[in-house]
């Protein structure tokens, strides 16, 4: 009776000294997976963006684009418009936009226009040098160069959970829009489906 | 006396052993008391005040109170409109309480050694909804519905999951039938009118289902009236007839809404919900002594409150949409099988040490005597010391939530919200076509 009774009181004794341990902090590389509560992170939107660049640029309106573009630039203009987030998770779509418009970039096939902020702030920037800055080095107004496609999304999810084990399916849609007709140019989707064990 | 029992040999263990259970109680049990102070300082001088004296008096903010802390502080911000502040500590929350189904062996020994404040605060089921509300109240006053949206979906999740672990159990709290009729809401001010509806028609379910039962709160007619509207805008025809059957007392007209006008809706909160009570028995027999204490939250009677929203000659009378107190009440029935075993388990245990401490005291003096006759009864004395109820829960929450809609012609408009004859909001709005505007003023 006496030993079991040293048992628990040991572990009594651990368990309080079990909350007294410092914190400590690793740097580490960007680019290493961490997938710490199994829920979407940098790395999903990396992979992602490049996943589904690569499969819009491999598309059939690219190699239809039209060669006779007058003034315009001999590749197509796309502008990232709003990816929007349809799931159970508080998800920065800024910050897959720009991992999009990253890759895009990088691809050298396509020219991205600014939108959202990021033009609001181009504009204001301009007319704030039409006042202030020397006219000779000043922005001209009326030459940005219109997009001829718009690229929008939404990210959907779907979470099941039996115990401590916790499966969240993504489901990333992305399409492009011609800008003048209006018609749908590319339509594409990628899943990811991961399984947590809380 | 007292010298020859601490002579004892491994006297270091049960000393430790019940300091332990002291230092436990020093740091969970006084939530009760520090939140009522705050509760009344919220009340008298404010809410700064409030969150000062939280924030100085909230003993465990790190250790197993971390939660607790995390809700009371989030909803304290929350209530003094500082929402950037609040989303940050409720999405901290949030992840805690769901990555809370860890097994902490440490804890769980101390509990049994002394009482289930030794374990970390586990919120309870309407608690872990209420999170999930806050935040959405939050993103919905900083004009972010899209990730008010977020936590209605979070909310489904977790109901699913929620109901998933009681099995064939049971339990009364399955889902909540305001927190889904204000999703609805947040949807249908998003242009979302299918989900809406799907929201609205679970809402009339589990009023009627589970809160008429339990709650003596039935669908309200507002709900109703909402389903029977969108059945309508969205061309549901045979189900606005199955509908309208179920309820021919409600008033066609009220159905229409000139998709010219605006509408604001108002989600006011009332009152705290009470904090738990401990109901104990001790017993002594045979020199030792026997206790145990369990929480309950007291039946105590409440006037019905009168909500009302009006601009120029349009008014409405709310109604009563959330009644939390009655929900912790029923919940904390729904556990109480739960920590009754728990609390046997420990007086079993505690018996047990203080057995075996009087074995110990006889086997080292060689005799039956006071000596060991002493150290039994001392163990079981600091047994029945430590035997505390666990009294921590969410204190800051509502004690109820009333609503009601508005519909008002575009423009801008003065909008005066009265809770029982007495202004609880009045404010100039936009009122824009087809939109619905959100408030959120407290009625005291």
């Amino acid at each position: 009776m006496t030993s079991k009774l040293l048992l628990p009181v040991l572990f009594v004794v651990l368990a309080l000294a079990a909350g007294c341990g410092g914190r400590e902090v690793t740097r580490t590389d960007p680019d290493t997976v961490t997938d710490l509560s199994g829920y979407w992170n940098e790395t999903d939107a990396g992979m992602v963006a490049d996943s589904m660049v690569a499969q819009c640029l491999k598309g059939e309106w690219l190699t239809s684009f039209a060669s006779s573009r007058g003034e315009r630039p001999d590749r197509p203009v796309v502008v990232v418009g709003g990816i929007y987030n349809k799931t159970s998770e508080h998800i920065d779509t800024d910050l897959f936009m720009n991992e999009i418009e990253r890759s895009l970039l990088e691809s050298g096939k396509v020219l991205i226009a600014a939108g959202g902020t990021s033009r609001m702030e181009a504009r204001s920037e301009r007319e704030e040098q039409s006042i202030f800055a020397a006219s000779e080095t000043a922005a001209e107004f009326g030459r940005e160069v219109g997009a001829d496609f718009v690229m929008t999304g939404r990210i959907g999810s779907i979470v099941d959970q039996e115990g401590d084990t916790r499966s969240i399916y993504y489901q990333v849609n992305l399409e492009l829009v011609d800008v003048e007709t209006a018609l749908k140019t590319w339509m594409g989707g990628i899943e990811i489906k991961k399984i947590i064990d809380l | 006396m007292r010298k020859r029992i601490i002579r004892i040999p491994g006297r270091d263990f049960v000393a430790i052993a019940v300091l332990a259970a002291l230092a436990t109680l020093a740091c969970g049990a006084g939530h009760t008391l520090t939140m009522g102070s705050v509760v009344r300082t919220l009340d008298s001088d404010g809410i700064d005040a409030a969150v000062e004296e939280f924030r100085e008096s909230f003993g465990d903010s790190t250790g197993r109170n971390r939660l607790l802390y995390l809700m009371e502080l989030g909803n304290l911000y929350r209530l003094a409109g500082d929402y950037p502040t609040a989303v940050r500590l409720f999405l901290e929350a949030d992840r805690l309480s769901d990555l809370q189904g860890a097994f902490k062996p440490g804890r769980r020994i101390a509990s049994l050694l002394t009482s289930d404040l030794a374990l970390e605060f586990r919120d309870a089921d309407y608690e872990k909804v209420m999170i999930n509300y806050c935040l959405a109240v939050c993103y919905a006053a900083m004009g972010d519905v899209e990730n008010a949206l977020v936590e209605c979906r979070r909310l489904n999740n977790k109901l699913k999951v929620m109901n998933a672990a009681y099995g064939d159990m049971g339990n009364r709290y399955s889902d909540d039938a305001f927190v889904r009729y204000f999703s609805g809401v947040l949807y249908e001010k998003a242009g979302e009118l299918n989900d809406a509806l799907v929201a609205y028609r679970r809402s009339v379910y589990v009023y009627d289902e589970f809160y008429s039962r339990y709650y003596g709160l039935p669908a309200p007619d507002m709900v109703k009236i909402d389903v029977l509207r969108l059945c309508r805008e969205l061309g549901f025809r045979s189900m606005l007839e199955e509908y309208s059957a179920s309820w021919p007392d409600l008033e066609p007209d009220s159905l229409y809404r000139d998709p010219g006008w605006g509408e604001i809706v108002v989600v006011a909160e009332v009152g705290f919900i009470p904090p738990r009570k401990e109901i104990s028995r001790t017993a002594v027999v045979n020199d030792r002594i026997y206790r145990i204490a369990l929480p309950s939250i007291p039946e105590v009677r409440r006037m019905p409150h009168s909500l009302e929203a009006w601009s120029g000659d349009f008014t409405v009378r709310g109604f009563l949409a959330e009644d939390l107190t009655a929900i912790a009440r029923k919940n904390l029935e729904d556990q109480a099988g739960r920590i009754l075993a728990k609390a046997v388990a420990r007086l079993v245990l505690k018996a047990g040490v203080a057995e075996a401490g009087e074995e110990l005291v006889e086997k080292l003096t060689g005799e039956e005597g006071i000596a060991s006759g002493m150290a039994g009864f001392l163990l079981s004395l600091a047994g029945a010391f430590t035997e505390r109820a666990d009294l921590r829960s969410w204190l800051t929450l509502p004690d109820r939530i009333y609503m009601a809609r508005l519909t008002l012609p575009p423009g801008r408009r003065r909008v005066t919200v009265t809770m029982d004859g007495k202004t609880i909001h009045s404010g100039t709005v936009d009122v824009k076509p087809g939109d619905i505007l959100l408030l959120f003023p407290r009625g005291g």
